[in-house]
């Protein structure tokens, strides 16, 4: 039946996006549940890691799986430096200062974006030779499935840090319990700078990976914070596997809404589910709030 | 995408004082007009001269012709930066070589005073605004698309100023908010869908396609253009297969590419802007799907468009009032004049300085005609006259719209690297053979 | 960082300097159409909407201590409102339905408060960064919907209102609502004032200061943070019904975009949050900053906003409030909130 064979590539296809939406995610979701800040300049650090992939790209021709690899060494540098000089004055001080400083970030990265590379959306392309192929009823597009590959391994590697490294482990210990963390002898200052720096680098690479799918300009910053926040709502603050999966259900949900509603509704279903589960269940609809698990 | 993101940007109300982006055109060195070009294999005669004639049949209130030298002042805007950017330097470019033959040719001076609009309404009207309360504008010229020019015709209508615009098919204003000042000359949505229509028949009988999938914008002419490419092709016995509206600006095709193919889309019709167009091509490429015909109003006009396409954006059609291989009514001149002036490796001129030069052919006649520059004896010109342009002959109705049936809208396609007139057919080295169908991704 | 800044009991209007000031402030005003173009009419005019939504959006952020980013929606709701009663045919409703302007702009304002009053329950079931990112993501979600409703609003193509208000030569339409802007500004200014100076205005305080606290001693949460969003959302909905018949166009992308947010909040920020005459100071610093500085350091201006609310925030969260009373006023009464903090 042709309708369900539809059904089936929209699907596979929310699938395949929502695997980037999880990665994009990930580092708000790390820098609330750790530091209890909500980075408002996420979307916007995004946005500079794409335009890191898409310059590196168009002047060298270089494929932005290699351009991610610069940006999330660029950006875990901005997320170190950003802590250092700024964040380090504010963080702990309550909800308004933190919220404010970052505000101000995203106005910069934006401005800075806006001037030095024009305000024109641009885009890169994956380049490496590949073709899509066909599972079952459904064609898998060979950047989108690519992309999906490399945030999932990303997604992965993070948790395993988390997991089995002791610096992992220090994170985790802070999360849960930032007095009795440093009672045990953790550095939470390094701590801090080494989450925001991740975070930052998480973003950047996600950036690069949609910088692949779809063009970028210096504005995009404001949506894709909607919706990696929507994400983090959605998979429960902290949790590494709730973020992949709320990143699956909000790219699923967001192209059956644009495939039954209409495409003008492609957002608003992602912006209503995150209002609705933020006032139903704030905690997340996966796993409770804090813990980098 | 939510396009949310795009309007946050500073408004500028101000910024006009501060002259940021201003230019002023009084003239150009260098750049040489008139004399009978004959490269493009062009027949028409020079437009200057032959409305000159017209002058005796100028507006009522304009009865002071021959001494009076007020010059005239126009305010305008181009998109140099926004969504619409990459056509600002077309039109700019258009305009600025119009204005070069007008100061040659009229016995005032013209100058053109023209700022960046940022693609955005709302900046658009204050640039005018701002323009207009510093200088004694009498004419105002329209920036791109429907959406920015319907803006800067508000603010034309409100300030009782002629206003002249193009990349402007929307109809619907013109019959519904009494348009007194506004003049478009421009195929409008109707001449679109009947060039379209021209266009498929140019294709063998038996080779035909018969099913269309419309993709419609979310806006008022999205919808108006949609609307008469169904009932043109369907009175014609094409079958419409599918009709989805999508957010204008959004930057996943992926779902509409899907419906299409699942809908057996052959011939695809839409009128995205001209980034969304190059995204939606892209994606097209990456879900290995592509219908027989493509035709994207507006959003395959720019130069970007091969630029950021490539060989991948050809066989796509465009329909942007004027194409390379129009023949007459100066066009000759334009060309000469184009390739004199900018430094261009190109062989091909980019299709909207073709309609804005067009524009400026309408003020220099309608001024002529007049006889002045006072607004009310313009526009009583640019209501009675018959206008010669690059993109044909044509005279307006009352409410600014060009005489039904008067414009035929040249169909352009993109093949290596240049917009090219496949309909209607001319015998201009500068046309070509319409190409049909579009091969699979996979055999280009 | 919730400070009035004199002591209670003592009255900012009882203080004759400032009385006299605001005098001389709203005779200079008065005279501005009169003295200066149209396009210069029109940014002082701008300046007046952003006192506006400063003043407003203070009350509940620096007042009620609740971050929302979701001000541009009232805003916009106000405008929108407005419009379809001064211009119905636009959105396709009869003309019976005409309102003149005045009463159609304070209906608009009430719009914008009754759907505060609508969602106010709900959303401040959130609280914290899930009160801030949750009203953002619901004026992106009112954003998105009424650009979807392209009968209503236009769309992508935005509205045209049409408004005249024109005194015979005399006054422009424009200059007519410079001066109705003047005046709401002023009602703005001083129904905001009445309000933080009265038990309200404490209550908020006790809220924001400490909210479990305050409701253990009987003070209700819920209705001060309830009072301070409609009232701001009335009087955000205000500036945009005053600003869209000025600019007589209004567009779901702009009219209701977060820049408008973004703007509050630097014009807050730059005065001084919670304290009452702060976001006066801030409109006017904005003002200079956006027009004067981008003059100086041309597409920059919004990096440089961006760089001061930052450096304000973290060094001098009294504003430009706090730099005056310091500098200028011996009086040291209220100590400072930079040492209170």
């Amino acid at each position: 039946m042709v309708l369900s064979d539809l059904a089936t590539q929209t699907i596979v296809n929310g699938l395949l996006l929502g695997g980037i939406y999880a990665l994009a995610a990930l580092g708000l979701s790390l820098v609330f549940g750790i530091m209890d800040i909500v980075n408002l300049a996420h979307g916007h650090m995004l946005m500079v890691g794409a335009y890191i992939a898409i310059l590196l790209f168009a002047a060298t021709g270089i494929t932005p799986l290699v351009g991610m690899l610069l940006a999330m060494a660029l950006m875990f540098g901005l997320g170190v430096l950003l802590q250092k000089v700024l964040l380090q004055f504010v963080v702990d001080e309550g909800l308004e200062q933190p919220i404010i400083v970052l505000f101000g970030l995203a106005l910069i990265l934006q401005n800075l974006g806006r001037v030095i590379l024009g305000g024109d959306a641009r885009t890169a392309d994956i380049g490496i030779p590949g073709n899509g192929f066909d599972v079952g009823v459904a064609f898998l597009s060979f950047p989108r499935t690519v992309t999906f590959v490399v945030a999932v391994l990303l997604i992965a590697a993070t948790w395993a840090f988390l997991q089995y490294t002791k610096t992992g482990q220090a994170i985790r210990a802070t999360a849960q319990n930032r007095t009795a963390a440093k009672y045990m002898g953790i550095n939470t200052d390094r701590i801090y700078v080494i989450t925001l720096g991740i975070g930052t680098a998480l973003a950047g690479a996600a950036g690069a990976l949609l910088s692949m799918l779809f063009p970028i300009d210096p504005y995009v910053g404001w949506s894709y914070l909607l919706k990696t926040f929507a994400v983090v709502v959605l998979g429960g603050v902290g949790s590494v596997l709730g973020t992949l999966v709320g990143g699956l259900v909000l790219g699923v949900s967001e192209n059956l809404g644009a495939l039954y509603l209409g495409g003008g509704y492609r957002n608003v279903v992602s912006l209503l589910i995150f209002l609705g589960v933020l006032l139903i269940k704030p905690e997340g609809l996966f796993g409770g709030s804090g813990g980098g698990e | 995408m939510a396009r949310d993101d795009t309007s946050i940007r500073r408004r500028t109300y101000l910024k006009g004082a501060g002259a940021t982006g201003t230019l002023a055109i009084t003239g150009l060195a260098g750049c040489t007009l008139g004399g009978g070009g004959d490269d493009g294999g062009d027949s028409g005669g020079d437009s200057g001269g032959d409305s000159g004639g017209d002058s005796d049949s100028s507006g009522d209130s304009g009865g002071d012709s021959g001494g009076d030298a007020t010059p005239l002042t126009i305010a305008g805007t181009v998109p140099d930066t926004g969504s619409f950017s990459s056509l600002g330097e077309d039109l700019r470019r258009g305009y600025e070589l119009g204005v070069a033959r007008m100061n040659e040719q009229l016995d005032r001076e013209v100058e053109l005073i023209l700022r960046d609009d940022e693609s955005d309404a709302q900046t658009l009207r204050e640039q005018l605004q701002a323009i207009v309360s510093n200088n004694d504008v009498n004419m105002i010229w329209g920036s791109f698309s429907s959406l920015l020019v319907t803006a800067g015709s508000a603010f034309a209508e409100n300030q009782g100023l002629p206003f002249l615009g193009i990349a402007f098919a929307y109809e619907e204003p013109h019959r519904n908010d009494n348009y007194e000042w506004t003049f478009a000359p421009f195929p409008k949505s109707r001449d679109v869908a009947r060039s379209t229509l021209g266009t498929l028949e140019l294709i063998p009988e038996e080779d035909r396609p018969t099913n269309v999938g419309i993709w419609e914008p979310n806006s008022g002419w999205g919808e108006e253009q949609a609307q008469y490419w169904e009932d043109v092709l369907g009175e014609a016995g094409y079958d419409v297969v599918m009709r989805e509206v999508f957010e204008l600006g959004s930057s996943d095709f992926s779902t509409l590419i899907n419906q299409a193919e699942s809908n057996e889309v052959e011939v695809l019709l839409s009128n995205p802007t001209p980034p969304g167009g190059i995204t939606a091509v892209n994606q097209m490429r990456d879900s290995n799907w592509a219908p027989k015909m493509l035709k994207f109003v507006r959003g395959a006009d720019p130069s970007a468009w091969w630029s950021a396409l490539g060989e991948d954006g050809a066989y796509a059609l465009m329909c942007p009032g004027w194409v390379p291989g129009l023949t007459g009514n100066g066009n000759a001149e334009l060309r000469e004049a184009f390739f004199d002036e900018y430094d261009t490796d190109a062989d091909y001129m980019p299709a909207n300085v073709g309609g804005s030069y067009n524009l400026t052919q309408v003020a220099q006649q309608a001024v002529e005609a007049a006889g002045s520059v006072d607004p009310t004896a313009v526009r009583d010109a640019l209501r009675s006259e018959e206008f010669e342009t690059v993109i044909g002959t044509f005279s307006f109705e009352e409410n600014g719209l060009p005489a039904e049936g008067e414009l035929t809208a040249p169909t352009g396609q993109w093949w290596e690297g240049a917009q090219r007139l496949a309909y209607p057919d001319t015998d201009s080295e500068q046309a070509i053979d319409f190409q049909y169908p579009i091969l699979p991704w996979s055999e280009r | 960082m919730a400070f009035l800044e004199k002591k209670p009991g003592e009255s900012l209007a009882t203080d004759r300097r400032v009385l006299a000031i605001s005098a001389l402030v709203v005779l200079w005003l008065v005279a501005v159409p009169f003295t200066t173009t149209d396009s210069l009419t029109g940014l002082i005019l701008t300046g007046l909407v952003f006192v506006m939504l400063g003043v407003s959006w203070n009350l509940l952020a620096g007042y009620a201590g609740q971050i929302s980013l979701g001000h541009a929606a009232f805003f916009g709701m106000g405008a929108f409102v407005t419009a379809w009663l001064s211009t119905p045919t636009g959105a396709g409703f009869p003309e019976s339905i005409q309102v003149p302007l005045i009463p159609a702009m304070l209906i608009g304002a009430l719009a914008a408060a009754l759907i505060a009053l609508v969602i106010g329950p709900i959303i401040f079931r959130l609280s914290g960064h899930y009160f801030a990112i949750g009203t953002l993501a619901l004026a992106a979600v009112i954003e998105l919907v009424m650009l979807d409703q392209r009968e209503l609003t236009g769309g992508a193509t935005g509205y045209y209102i049409q408004a005249d208000l024109s005194i015979g030569e005399l006054l422009s339409h424009g200059d007519v609502m410079f001066y109705l802007t003047v005046i709401a500004t002023i009602a703005t200014v001083v129904i905001t004032y009445l309000i933080v100076r009265g038990p309200t205005g404490l209550g908020m305080k006790a809220i924001h200061d400490d909210e479990d606290a305050a409701s253990s001693l009987g003070v209700n949460p819920l209705k001060y943070k309830m009072y301070a969003f409609v009232v701001s959302s009335f009087f955000a909905g205000l500036a945009g019904a005053l600003y869209g018949h000025y600019t007589l166009y209004i567009n779901p992308q702009s009219t209701l975009a977060v820049s408008w947010t973004i703007d509050s909040l630097v014009v807050v920020i730059l005065g001084g949050m919670g304290t009452f005459s702060g976001p006066i100071f801030g409109a006017g610093l904005f003002l200079v900053l956006d027009n004067g500085l981008s003059a100086v350091v041309s597409g920059y201006s919004e990096a440089v906003e961006g760089i001061l609310i930052i450096l304000f925030i973290i060094f001098l969260p009294t504003g430009l409030y706090g730099l005056i009373k310091e500098y200028l006023v011996e009086e040291v009464s209220g100590s400072d909130a930079a040492q209170t903090e």
